[in-house]
């Protein structure tokens, strides 16, 4: 069994995924966003309830083991909010084949305002990252 | 759709959506009450549009001028100015968005001498309509140019 670990081509937040999870096609992505904003007179620390991220996986082949970790970017020193938990993926053997990874369901707190990274990890490696500010 | 019958559809190839992830902080526990709500306000801007058929379809205005032996640089090159000129006013005043020269691939000489300019309708929409009620207008005005001998016009796809 080759393993090769996928190229993301995309890796979006977004507030909502709509797809059917039993036939598992044609994902749309809801109202694509960059930054989460405290509603008028709430605190830090801040919710966001419900959000969604998604990312387009090309050239990966085999099992591997997939997770999403938070970081916090605070004078350019990288601190791990929350570290990636992780779940095998079977990508199968062929690798024309374009995969699309859902994370339809993502809480998150946030202590205080400025830039977080939501991080793709495949394996321990990095592989994506989407900036989200929060305010 | 494409109208160009030499275009075959193609269609975004389906993506296989693999098993789904999470992520949750709070791990399945109840939202503590003291977190601040949140909001993710986004400003639509306008849409834009690309056609990248626009240009295929898009009709060219061809004028092959002969312009008389006698003619001097300097008379033609201002009967050109004229010309050019003229023919974007009819554009503008049809309702269009006034033309383009066009580099002409064979250099636009031919073997009588004669003189071939293209042009393209800045506004593509009903160009084609607007170049053909021109072309009477132009033939006859560009008779009475000092250098023009004869000036043929037509409009290409």
């Amino acid at each position: 069994m080759v393993a090769e670990v996928p190229v993301v081509r995309v890796f979006v937040a977004c507030e909502e995924l709509e797809y059917d999870p039993g036939t598992r096609k044609g994902v749309t992505l809801r109202n694509l966003f960059h930054r989460i904003v405290r509603l008028p007179g709430e605190p830090f620390p801040c919710i966001r309830e419900q959000m969604a991220l998604y990312a387009l996986l090309t050239n990966g082949r085999g099992k591997h083991q997939f997770g999403i970790g938070l970081f916090f970017l605070d004078h350019g020193v990288e601190h791990t909010i929350k570290e990636p938990v992780y779940k095998e993926i079977d990508l199968g053997q062929d690798p024309t084949v374009v995969h699309g990874l859902p994370v339809p369901h993502v809480k998150a707190a946030f202590d205080k305002p400025g830039q977080y990274t939501f991080s793709l990890f495949c394996d321990g490696q990095r592989i994506a990252e989407c900036h989200v500010e929060v305010q | 759709m494409s109208t160009d019958p030499k275009l075959v559809p193609a269609l975004p190839e389906a993506v296989n959506v693999l098993p789904e992830l999470t992520f949750d902080m709070l791990a399945g526990q109840r939202n503590p009450e003291a977190l601040g709500k949140t909001h993710t306000p986004v400003n639509v801007l306008q849409s834009m549009t690309l056609d990248v058929l626009s240009e295929r379809g898009r009709p060219v205005l061809q004028l092959m001028i002969a312009f008389r032996p006698e003619a001097t640089a300097a008379q033609i090159g201002r009967d050109y100015h004229r010309l050019y000129v003229l023919l974007n006013e009819y554009d503008l005043a049809q309702g269009g968005s006034g033309l383009r020269p066009i580099e002409n691939a064979s250099e636009g000489i031919s073997g009588n001498d004669e003189v071939q300019l293209e042009f393209w309708p800045i506004d593509p929409s009903n160009a084609a309509q607007r170049f053909e009620t021109m072309i009477g207008t132009i033939e006859s005005v560009t008779s009475e140019f000092e250098s023009i001998r004869a000036c043929k016009i037509r409009v290409a796809a």
